[in-house]
Formats: structure tokens, C-alpha cells, sequence
């Protein structure tokens, strides 16, 4: 991870109206943020295990996915090991949903959508802040 | 001109409708009987005393008539309880008034075959310990009779002949009141087995009825309990798939407020309109969903298997031939099912649009459909060779709502749900079998 280049947020979405959104809106309050996006969650897996991407710092992560859903993401994605906070982006505010990630260590929060500006500052604050301190 | 069967019936019945227990009714029939044919047995004896020119006799067989008569009256009058103790009474008397004239030997043969007779009348006593009473007593005093003979000096004379006469007169009214007892033993206990066979009948029905019952709220329950897995299912839809675009176009109304530049705003503009028509087809799909539970209304009848496959086929006409799939039969061709025609149409439909749809691309669709029919259910295997489901991944979201598999998304994730709602709402069961790249088998069972 090269500390110079801007900090990255994956966004993993089946829809695309969704990431769309979810782009315009983070282009506009911070536009020094990298994004990337997945419609299909094997393909975000595929990006992470590449060794000379850039790391993102967030993944945002949907629930409700064809063939890939988040939970079977967060599966394959703990082989992988890498050290990455989860942040859970759903439109489901079902509470066994939310319990289950609650229970799960590697997702840091749960976000009901849609994101908001606040949602996404806190965010921030919560994981850059190490990026804000070098 | 004189219709004596009728007669006799007409007044054998005297009171008998009214009286609502058959037990009852059939004891008041042969009560009635037995007056009637008392009253014709002993008109003789008319003759018979008054040409021996015994008055007194003659008064006591006319007093016979009358209280015969009048146990009859009270009967059709509904006095059953009188008519019971005037018979008894009056007969009594009578045949004690009858022993003095005729001997008293006689007499007691039919005081002791009689009373009995009557014994059973009020108390409602075994038949069969009655007869066995009766016939019991008739011996003792026969024996009685015999001693009782032996030990006389005088034997009988010719003045006694006459009464002698009477004597077998008697006899065969014994013997005609032991028949009656027997007749009435049996007409009795045939009419007591009889209910007895009819009340255990109705008890077995009520049996039946009562599992019956019990069966149906059993399913209901089942029924009750796969209607409120659906609606949790509904719920959890309702939760995610709706919310998401109205999420979308609370975030994008969200950008248009906050954006100046009018460039972006039209993108915003589009993206709103794109949520919304994504909205109304999640509406539709919960429509044709909703819409599915009212097929159960429709009656249940015998479809042809083989029938009803050639319909799925004119239905997905369109797909078929645009995809060279084949689909073939392969079972008996008289295979028929009892079943809600357009649910076993809507199954075979989606089933067979997503074989077509999840076709491997280097090889033409071959859809199989098998069905075999055991004492207990009717089994319908469809097969296909496209792509297959990993079973081992998605094993418990094959039927889900909105949960597709395969690498072409062309589908929504509906028609499988559908598929297992149609065929639950049908009382069967569904499962699956499939490997990768080789094929999915989707097997269906109805209770016959």
C-alpha cells in the first residue's frame, strides 16, 4: 500500500443505480477519494487477491447479492486475510441481519441505505483517521 | 270386503307412533297383538261354555274380551303404563276365574307360561332367562300334575270329558303362547342387535369424522405455518427489494438539492426515473405473486400429464424454438393427475423456462420429464442438461425470492419460488439435484 496515493473505497452493489448513486455522492463531498465499484462480488474478491492493486481502506458492502451475497463474500474475504474494514451498505434494516454483523469481527458498521453525508463523514472519521495522522 | 290382515295391522299400531323409543314401540305392537289374538282364541269358548250350559264361564271369557279390549283403547289413547297393568291384571284374574271352572290344573299352565310373559313386560327382563323361567315352571307343575293324578283315588269320568276338552284347548293356547314368546324373543333381539349394529356404525363414522377433522387441521396448520414462512419471505422482499430503489431516490433527491450545476441534475433526473420503474417492476413481480395464491380457488380435476406438458410447450413456443430445446416424455402416456390444472401449468412453465434459460451456450437444451405413480404418490422428475446449480453453495436459497444463480442473470429470482409455492399450495413437495455444467433435477412428489 503506497501511503501517497489517494485513500480508496470499494463499493459492492448487485445494483447499479445504487453504486451510481453512491459515486455522485462521494465525488461531491469528498472528491479526493478514490472509488471503486462491483456489481458482481467474485470480481471484488478477484480485485483484492491481486497483490499490485491498491488496498482499498472501506469496502462498503451490500447483503442481498445474486450468486455472490455479502455473507458469503465476508467468508472468502477473511481467507484472504487482508486487513480491511467492512461497512456494511444494505437496504435491509432487518434485525437478524443486523445481529449477524454484528457478530462478525470484521464488519465495523452497519449503514441502512441510502448513504448520506453524514453517514459517510463518520465513516471517515472512524477508519481515516490514520491516514489523517501521518 | 272385510281386509282382516289390514285390520289386525291397523289395530296392532294403535298408540305405537307416539311412542319414540322402538323397544317400546315393538313391545307395544306384540301387546296389542297378543290382545287381538287373545280375544279370537277365546271366542270359542262361547260355544263351548254355553252349550254346557255354563253361564257363569261365559260372563268371565266376555269380561276376557272387554279388558283386551280396553288394554287396546288405552293404548291408542297413549295410557301405556294402564294398558300394561290392565293386561296383566285383567288376565290374571281371568285365568283364576277360568282355573275354578276348568280345573285348576289347566288353569295354572296358563297362569305360570303367562305371567312370566308379563313379568317381561314391565320389568324389562332378558328374554332368554324368561323363556328358560317359564318352560322351568311348566315342568314343575306338570310334575305336580302327575303326582297330583297318581295320588287321586277317583281317575276322571265322563262328566270330566268335557272339561278335558278344554284342557287340550288349553294346551294348544299354551302352545301358541310359548310360540309367541319365541317370536317375540326373536323379532326382539334381531331389532336390539340390529340397533346395536347401527349404533356401533354410527360410532365408527363419528370416528371417521373425528380423524378427519383432526387430518384436516393438521394440514391446515402445515398449510398455516408454509403461508406464514411465505409471509416472512414477503416481509423480508418487501424490507429489501422495495426499499432499495426507493432508497435510491431518496439519495439522488438528496444530490439534486445539494447540486447547483444543472448538468448533473439531469443525470440525477434519470437515475430517479430509472428507481422508480425498477420500483413498479418489484410491484409487478409482487402482484403476479399475490395473484398465484387465487388459482387455489379453481377445482381440482384429472389432467393428463403428457397434456399438460404439450400446453407448457405452446405457452414457451417463442423460447423453444429459439433455443432448439427438445423436451421429452417419459412416462406412461395415460399418466393422469388429480390436480389444479393451471398450478401443475404454472410449475411445469417456470420449471421448463429455466431450463431453457440456464442452458449451457455449446449445447442444445434437452428437457426430460419422467413420472412414475406408487400407491402413495405421484413422482414428476424434470431434467435438463444446462448449466446446473451448486448445490453445495446455494443449497438453502434454491427456492428463495430474488435469488438467481447462474452466471446469466436473465432471470429475477422468481420462478423457482413460484414453483415451490404452486407446488406447496398443491399439498407436494420439491427438491433438487444438480451438478455443474452437467444438469439440475428437480423432483416433484403429490400425495395421490
Amino acid at each position: 500500500m503506497t501511503t501517497s496515493a489517494k485513500p480508496m473505497v470499494f463499493f459492492i452493489d448487485d445494483d447499479p443505480l445504487s453504486n451510481k448513486f453512491n459515486t455522485m455522492l462521494i465525488r461531491k463531498i469528498h472528491p479526493d477519494v478514490e472509488i471503486k465499484t462491483f456489481t458482481k462480488a467474485e470480481d471484488a474478491l478477484i480485485d483484492l487477491k491481486e497483490e499490485k492493486n491498491q488496498k482499498p481502506e472501506v469496502i462498503f458492502l451490500d447483503l442481498n447479492m445474486p450468486v455472490m451475497n455479502g455473507w458469503d463474500f465476508m467468508a472468502e474475504f477473511k481467507k484472504i486475510g487482508l486487513d480491511i474494514e467492512v461497512v456494511v451498505l444494505t437496504s435491509s434494516n432487518d434485525s437478524s441481519d443486523k445481529e449477524k454483523a454484528e457478530k462478525n469481527d470484521q464488519i465495523k458498521d452497519y449503514v441502512v441505505k441510502p448513504l448520506t453525508k453524514n453517514a459517510f463523514s463518520s465513516v471517515v472519521k472512524k477508519f481515516f483517521r490514520n491516514k489523517d495522522d501521518e | 270386503m272385510w281386509n282382516l290382515k289390514k285390520i289386525v295391522a291397523e289395530i296392532t299400531h294403535a298408540g305405537v307412533t307416539e311412542a319414540i323409543a322402538f323397544e317400546k314401540q315393538y313391545r307395544l305392537k306384540s301387546m296389542n297383538l297378543l290382545c287381538i289374538i287373545g280375544i279370537l282364541i277365546i271366542s270359542p269358548y262361547y260355544f263351548i261354555f254355553s252349550m254346557a250350559g255354563l253361564w257363569y264361564p261365559v260372563i268371565v271369557v266376555f269380561l276376557f274380551h272387554v279388558s283386551f279390549f280396553i288394554v287396546i283403547v288405552l293404548n291408542y289413547f297413549k295410557y301405556y303404563s294402564a294398558g300394561n297393568y290392565l293386561l296383566i291384571f285383567g288376565t290374571n284374574m281371568g285365568i283364576l276365574g277360568m282355573s275354578y271352572f276348568i280345573g285348576f290344573d289347566s288353569g295354572f299352565h296358563l297362569y305360570f307360561l303367562t305371567g312370566p310373559l308379563f313379568i317381561f313386560w314391565i320389568f324389562d327382563l332378558d328374554q332368554k332367562k324368561l323363556i328358560a323361567y317359564a318352560i322351568a315352571l311348566e315342568l314343575v307343575f306338570v310334575v305336580m300334575v302327575f303326582f297330583a293324578k297318581a295320588y287321586t283315588v277317583a281317575p276322571y269320568s265322563w262328566e270330566q270329558v268335557g272339561s278335558l276338552d278344554i284342557y287340550y284347548l288349553n294346551m294348544s293356547f299354551n302352545l301358541f303362547l310359548i310360540f309367541l314368546l319365541f317370536y317375540n324373543y326373536t323379532k326382539y333381539y334381531q331389532l336390539l342387535t340390529d340397533s346395536l349394529v347401527q349404533k356401533q356404525e354410527r360410532l365408527e363414522e363419528e370416528a371417521i369424522k373425528r380423524i378427519k377433522s383432526e387430518e384436516y387441521t393438521s394440514k391446515l396448520f402445515k398449510d398455516l405455518s408454509v403461508s406464514y414462512k411465505n409471509l416472512e419471505q414477503f416481509s423480508y422482499i418487501v424490507s429489501h427489494n422495495i426499499r432499495s430503489p426507493l432508497s435510491n431516490i431518496k439519495g439522488f433527491v438528496s444530490l439534486y438539492e445539494a447540486n447547483e450545476h444543472g448538468v448533473q441534475n439531469d443525470h440525477v433526473i434519470e437515475s430517479i426515473k430509472e428507481s422508480a420503474e425498477q420500483l413498479d417492476e418489484i410491484v409487478m413481480d409482487l402482484n403476479v405473486l399475490l395473484s398465484a395464491k387465487n388459482l387455489l380457488l379453481e377445482n381440482k380435476r384429472v389432467v393428463s400429464l403428457s397434456g399438460a406438458i404439450q400446453n407448457v410447450g405452446v405457452s414457451l413456443a417463442a423460447e423453444i424454438q429459439h433455443s432448439g430445446a427438445i423436451i421429452k416424455e417419459e412416462f406412461e402416456r395415460d399418466l393422469n393427475l388429480v390436480t389444479i390444472k393451471t398450478i401443475l401449468h404454472s410449475i411445469l412453465f417456470n420449471l421448463f423456462q429455466n431450463s431453457i434459460r440456464y442452458s449451457k451456450s455449446d449445447r442444445y437444451p434437452e428437457i426430460i420429464v419422467t413420472a412414475s405413480k406408487t400407491e402413495e404418490y405421484t413422482e414428476i422428475r424434470v431434467s435438463d442438461n444446462g448449466a446446473g446449480i451448486d448445490l453445495e453453495k446455494y443449497n438453502d436459497r434454491v427456492f428463495m425470492l430474488y435469488h438467481t444463480f447462474g452466471e446469466k442473470t436473465e432471470g429475477r429470482g422468481i420462478g423457482l419460488f413460484l414453483v415451490r409455492s404452486n407446488v406447496e399450495m398443491l399439498g407436494g413437495r420439491i427438491s433438487v439435484e444438480s451438478k455443474i455444467n452437467e444438469g439440475t433435477t428437480f423432483i416433484i412428489q403429490f400425495k395421490n
